[in-house]
């Protein structure tokens, strides 16, 4: 029986699982307890094709895994026992490749640049759900990660670009790039997303900065899904002027019910949207207040890492699953 | 008359305790100063599918480990006498809070005790 693990094909001897042959042909698979515990020896189903990968990913094993992980046919080699040939592949393997068109540039505050492009996909669907984050060229050496913010499967997906006054991507994107103007994308990837099992929950959505492009993508998403269950939606930004997409937000929680939105600044003027109740307060205090923090909520953190770490071990510490919290953490890449 | 031997793992209720002890476990270490650097990552559900590791395999369950392993993973980590021991603590204190029996609670303990040496490389 064969398996294919980047690029190369091995043949799986009986009984042995996929960890065993890999290490046994001297692939370096990083492992540790072989008991389908630790999740070292993750891997990924790796196909051009979904639903291959969706029925391959089934023969293998899955358990521990969150939805978003197993629906993309991530697995535990040291359990998996293949009865059909696999191709698979490292968590951090090469994802699909496409063109994309900017359609439109627009700095919505000295912070922030949205750039909406237009993917080409004539060759194979680009099927992602909103939060998840594409790689995005700039030339060979300037790649960067930027999450989706638009819902899922819309033609014209769209980034929220952190401009940082030295970055050689965040510059060229925000001041240089042409409308018409093609780049590479790669993707997608990551597991913030709303997931099938979001759909009857409570969701909380957190956002520092912009972490508000992932929680836009699931926000989006879960209305287009018709989420029916309370989302409470907290967003933050260091000072009230680099808040964005306020209209749009307000709108939306006039127009849904479930909604309830809230904007924290630490310092500056409070925006008054009538829809949104907004604070000058500490973020962290306030939305894991006794009040409104439920624990058997879907809860999703997203921005930089010293945020999403201590928010999330907040969380966890009053009493939230570990299992119902995902988190996108955003990281300034190197000069 | 036969009897069977049954593992403590499986008499608490094996893989459920498990699941049952990590969490309370997990956010023990977290409020403990002494220790909470070694189990703060950025990583919380790596950290957690770590814990789960190390109650099953202190819980005499499944696992592979070997002394060799267990002197690796803590090599680099410069621990002592006092941090074995609040680990250890904080181990019984899950274990009294989900009501294990005395017994078993002993029975773990000694299990931890035997990879003491490899965890402190001596």
């Amino acid at each position: 029986m064969e398996i294919q693990y980047a690029g190369e094909v091995f043949e799986l001897s009986d009984g042995e699982s996929v960890l065993e042959c890999l290490l046994r042909h001297n692939v370096k698979i990083q492992h540790s307890c072989r008991a389908g515990l630790c999740q070292s020896c993750m891997l990924r189903v790796a196909n051009d094709n979904d639903q291959v990968n969706a029925q391959q990913a089934s023969q293998l094993y899955q358990k521990g895994l969150n939805r978003p992980l197993v629906e993309q046919g991530y697995f535990l080699a040291c359990q998996s026992y293949p009865k059909l040939p696999v191709s698979i592949a490292s968590t951090q393997s090469a994802l699909v490749e496409y063109q994309a068109v900017v359609i439109s540039v627009e700095n919505v505050n000295p912070d922030i640049c949205i750039i909406k492009l237009k993917i080409n996909n004539n060759s194979r669907p680009f099927s992602y759900r909103g939060g998840q984050f594409v790689n995005i060229w700039r030339d060979p050496q300037i790649i960067r990660s930027y999450s989706i913010a638009s819902a899922d499967n819309d033609d014209t997906i769209e980034l929220h670009i952190r401009r940082y006054p030295d970055g050689r991507f965040s510059r060229w994107a925000s001041d240089d790039l042409d409308i018409g103007e093609t780049l590479t994308v790669q993707g997608p990837n990551g597991s913030c997303y709303y997931s099938d099992d979001c759909k009857n929950r409570p969701l909380q959505l957190f956002a520092m900065g912009t972490g508000l492009a992932p929680i836009m993508g699931v926000l989006r998403t879960a209305l287009a899904h018709d989420h029916r269950s309370q989302i409470h939606m907290v967003v933050g930004a260091r000072h009230s002027e680099l808040f964005y997409l306020l209209e749009e937000i307000d709108t939306l929680a006039r127009h849904h019910n479930n909604l309830n939105v809230s904007l924290i600044a630490l310092e500056g003027q409070l925006p008054t949207k009538s829809n949104c109740n907004a604070f000058l307060t500490d973020y962290y205090s306030y939305c894991t207040d006794d009040e409104f923090f439920d624990v058997t909520a879907a809860t999703f953190i997203c921005g930089s890492e010293s945020f999403v770490g201590k928010l999330r071990k907040r969380c966890f510490m009053i009493g939230a699953n570990l299992s119902d919290i995902k988190a996108d953490i955003f990281l300034q890449a190197g000069a | 008359m036969t009897t069977e031997e049954t593992s403590v793992y499986e008499s608490i209720g094996g893989a459920a305790a498990v699941d049952a002890a990590v969490d309370i476990f997990y956010r023990k270490v977290l409020s403990d100063d002494l220790i909470s650097d070694f189990f703060d990552s950025v990583d919380m559900d790596g950290m957690r599918a770590k814990q789960k590791s190390f109650l099953t395999m202190a819980f005499g369950g499944p696992n592979n480990y070997t002394g060799k392993d267990m002197r690796a993973a803590h090599a680099s980590m410069d621990l002592n006498e006092d941090h074995f021991n609040a680990v250890a603590g904080h181990l019984v204190g899950t274990l009294e809070e989900l009501n294990v029996a005395q017994e078993h609670i002993d029975q773990i303990v000694a299990i931890a005790l035997s990879v003491k040496d490899d965890v402190l490389n001596v």
